[in-house]
């Protein structure tokens, strides 16, 4: 309310006829001084000067002050600029800032949500493949989804290990169509081509796909069916972190209560933080609709990871075994990912299972299909031993440490503290399924806080879980960071067809300081051989960066071979058993084409790399059958030979014979 | 005797301008390669215009006298072609005189950047974006409404559903 500004008041008249009174100024918005006067006196109508203003002079004011109020509003600003001027200040910021900007008010909604041009450069900021966003685009509702959806999957694009096999299980995350495809690296041998001409043999692992609102929902696990067919295994995606460093299979158990769904998922890992898991339980509360049942709310479900390795491992199994879907011959013969003038086949192979996988619930089961898998189960496991156990109990056999076979509890590691929670009670499975709950598999990317030794991490024994090995970038200064790969023998291999292949390796280079030196470590990912050498993440070699060797190159007779530089170092060697890897003196050189050398000094055996790209060599590689779908995620049987092929080939009785299908 | 172009403003205020400060602008080079020295420029007015000039002069100087024997080569050779601008604020103390030039209330900012993209002058419209995307970045709804003294029109209800429907932005941050 605004009065008649002070100014044209009589001061000696106010004061007079105010007694016992206050006048007190008050300032409102920038309208200027609010006189507040209590007049004590009779019945007299008040001066002229001093009267409150009329109902049409306060609507006259007000709309003076929206007038203003519109032209100073600061979305005419926006407004005013051009759509690619507007989509140029989309380069410098985030899709958070983009939101945040949309939501200030009602002009601004449609030109910063609704605009093509700003959302297709935010995708362009995620690098996806160049020439695929129009191309995606026509999978989804705008360009908005579709930045939605490269954001979510973004974390997930790189190489993924496990301990297990000790050959090496290498998982390599890229871009699919409009989905992201996780395939395995297979330890193999050396084609006749070479590396760069490959192919380099893989198998898939999991694919998950956007859906058409972009919300990377599609989510399905690769494998092999009972009847030995390739199988898709429809599941759903609990939650990604933007700076995962774990990837996890779980079975989710979702409780439904009439009138609203709560999904609680949540991981009571005692040092692990999940700063999601706030936020999920904030979305839990604003989806409940009136609860008339808030005193009976349901216990809290217990987290899968809670409960032990056997009822992990089962629920897996079953779960997995009740979705996996019948996919027609040629959608399991269709490509997964892009390898030019095959988009239209991949964009027909989406829409179909994405189809199927909403047909399908995303893969959900009832609790009482899942009690009726589970008898079905335990009468095959009595009728004819366990089918599963088998699989497991058989590869066991051939490895070395045979006495894993009862129940794998044991692990001769770098002993990991966390591995006493395995000794802690745990919650019975009943606790963590109850009647009404509908189940399903679900991959889980989550961020926690590892410990390392030279670059390699310390993994859990007994989750089914993938650790993410981030690919350190070539740098001034770094500049052998990487991912290479190569073979023994010198010259490099040019194998023949009469020649036996080479067993190929990859090993990750990275800068480490030990006691203030600077190392270059090479960390063995992928072994090829028939058997395995050495553990797996160990160091093939580390280089002292600052120490020049004074070795000549052992093969460079003619003098041709130009050495760019050469370092000392020390190369893996056979140590205190297979566990305990010694290491004996070499020298790394760096050849002028660009491959390196490191040879051991003693036995002149010499290890050649060269620099991979591993998305491009998978683009070109070939696709090889899958193992069942829980083993092929996460291979938890410690192994040392090759357990992705063969097992189900009953001509490589010890499983590690690999055919070239040329 | 340096050629002198002359522009003219929407209020129809005259500026005379050395050729090669004028010729920061792309549109400017093309007009005047193909005719007049006299150009109306009816959609900015003095005000922005005494701006637009004052950053291109500084940048032409720049641009006319490098630091150095090689950039000078590679000022020559870019200057024979088509772009004019093509050496990037590498300088630290033209970094420094950017700063200071964009300091400015948002309704000049704006003003500026859309003079420039009318004039397409390529390194002043991401110079003046850039600032605009750094009072923006990283804040809240509220305060980039404080900011840009934008009203809020939304009922509680519905800007709760847009931040629902938004919720997958805010998530990864």
């Amino acid at each position: 309310m605004r009065w008649i500004p002070h100014h044209a008041i009589d001061r000696s008249v106010c004061q007079g006829a105010c007694h016992g009174t206050s006048c007190s100024d008050k300032t409102t918005d920038g309208f200027g001084p609010l006189f507040s006067v209590s007049i004590g006196i009779g019945s007299e109508a008040p001066p002229s000067w001093l009267r409150r203003p009329s109902e049409p002079e306060i609507a006259i004011v007000a709309m003076e002050r929206g007038r203003l109020w519109m032209e100073n509003c600061g979305s005419r600003l926006f407004l005013s600029l051009p759509d690619d001027v507007l989509a140029l200040i989309s380069d410098h910021l985030h899709p958070a800032d983009l939101c945040a900007l949309s939501l200030c008010c009602r002009g601004l909604r449609p030109a910063i949500a609704a605009s093509e041009k700003v959302w297709l450069a935010q995708c362009r900021r995620l690098s996806p493949p160049p020439h695929a966003l129009p191309l995606w685009r026509e999978g989804v509702r705008s360009y908005r989804a579709l930045c939605r959806f490269l954001a979510a999957v973004a974390p997930l694009l790189g190489v993924w290990v496990h301990q297990n096999p000790e050959l090496g299980n290498v998982v390599c995350v890229l871009w699919g169509f409009l989905s992201v495809v996780g395939v395995r690296v297979i330890p193999q041998e050396l084609g006749p081509l070479g590396l760069d001409e490959g192919p380099l043999l893989w198998a898939p692992v999991f694919e998950i796909l956007a859906d058409d609102d972009g919300s990377p929902s599609c989510f399905f696990l690769h494998g092999r069916g009972e009847n030995g067919e390739e199988s898709l295994f429809p599941g759903s995606i609990g939650s990604i972190d933007s700076s995962c460093n774990i990837l996890l299979l779980e079975v989710e158990a979702r409780r439904k209560e009439t009138g609203f769904h709560q999904s609680w998922i949540f991981s009571s890992i005692a040092d692990s933080k999940d700063p999601t898991f706030v936020r999920r339980l904030r979305r839990c509360d604003t989806n409940t609709v009136s609860a008339p049942a808030a005193a009976l709310l349901p216990p809290p479900l217990i987290p899968f990871a809670r409960l032990p390795f056997s009822d992990r491992r089962g629920l897996l199994d079953r779960v997995a075994g009740r979705v996996a879907l019948d996919v027609p011959p040629d959608l399991t013969a269709a490509p997964l990912f892009d390898r030019c003038d095959n988009a239209e086949q991949l964009a027909h192979r989406r829409s179909v299972i994405v189809k199927m996988h909403k047909q399908l619930n995303g893969g959900r089961i009832d609790w009482k299909d899942y009690q009726l898998e589970e008898r079905s189960a335990q009468h095959k496991s009595a009728a004819n031993g366990d089918e599963l156990h088998h699989h497991y109990k058989r590869n066991a056999l051939f490895s070395v440490a045979a006495y894993f076979r009862d129940g794998f509890k044991q692990f001769i590691a770098r002993s990991n503290p966390r591995d006493l929670t395995s000794h802690k009670k745990h919650p019975p499975l009943h606790q963590f399924l109850m009647p009404g709950d509908s189940l399903g598999l679900s991959l889980r990317a989550a961020h926690m806080r590892l410990t390392t030794y030279r670059a390699w991490p310390d993994m859990h024994d007994n989750w089914f879980a993938l650790y993410k090995l981030r690919m350190p970038i070539p740098t001034a200064g770094h500049e052998l960071a990487g991912l290479w790969g190569g073979t023994f023998g010198w010259p490099p291999a040019r194998p023949s067809q009469d020649k036996p292949g080479k067993a190929l390796f990859f090993l990750r280079l990275t800068y480490e300081e030990e006691e203030g030196r600077p190392l270059l470590v090479a960390t063995k990912l992928l072994e090829g051989t028939h058997y395995v050498l050495h553990p797996n993440g160990s160091a093939m070699f580390v280089a002292k960066v600052d120490e020049a060797s004074s070795d000549a190159f052992p093969w460079d007779n003619d003098g041709e071979m130009e050495v760019k530089q050469s370092y000392t170092g020390e190369g893996i060697a056979g140590g205190y058993g297979f566990r305990y890897p010694g290491c004996k003196p070499g020298a790394l050189f760096v050849l002028q084409n660009g491959l390196l050398a490191f040879v051991w000094k003693e036995s002149k055996s010499v290890l050649m790399l060269q620099r991979i790209d591993l998305p491009e060599l998978l683009k070109k590689g070939e696709r090889v059958a899958t193992l069942p779908p829980v083993a092929n995620f996460c291979y938890l049987t410690k192994s040392y030979s090759n357990v992705f092929v063969g097992v189900h080939n009953s001509s490589s009785s010890n499983g590690s014979c690999i055919h070239h299908a040329i | 005797m340096a050629k002198m172009i002359k522009l003219v403003s929407g209020d129809g205020a005259e500026f005379e301008v050395e050729e090669e400060v004028a010729f920061q602008s792309k549109i400017i080079k093309d007009i005047v390669a193909d005719a007049d020295d006299v150009i109306p420029l009816p959609t900015v007015s003095s005000k922005v215009l005494i701006q637009v000039i004052e950053y291109c002069r500084k940048h032409a100087a720049v641009n006319s006298f490098p630091l150095s024997p090689s950039s000078s080569a590679a000022a020559a050779a870019s200057s024979s072609s088509s772009i004019s601008y093509s050496k990037p604020v590498s300088d630290p103390a033209l970094r420094a005189w950017d700063n200071e030039f964009v300091k400015l209330n948002n309704s000049s900012l704006f003003d500026i950047v859309i003079a420039a993209n009318y004039l397409d002058i390529e390194e002043l419209v991401d110079l003046v974006l850039e600032t605009v995307a750094d009072r923006i970045k990283g804040k809240q709804a509220q305060e980039i409404r404080r900011q840009f003294n934008i009203e809020n029109d939304f009922t509680p209800e519905e800007e709760e559903a847009l931040r629902r429907e938004n919720s997958w932005a805010f998530q990864n941050n």
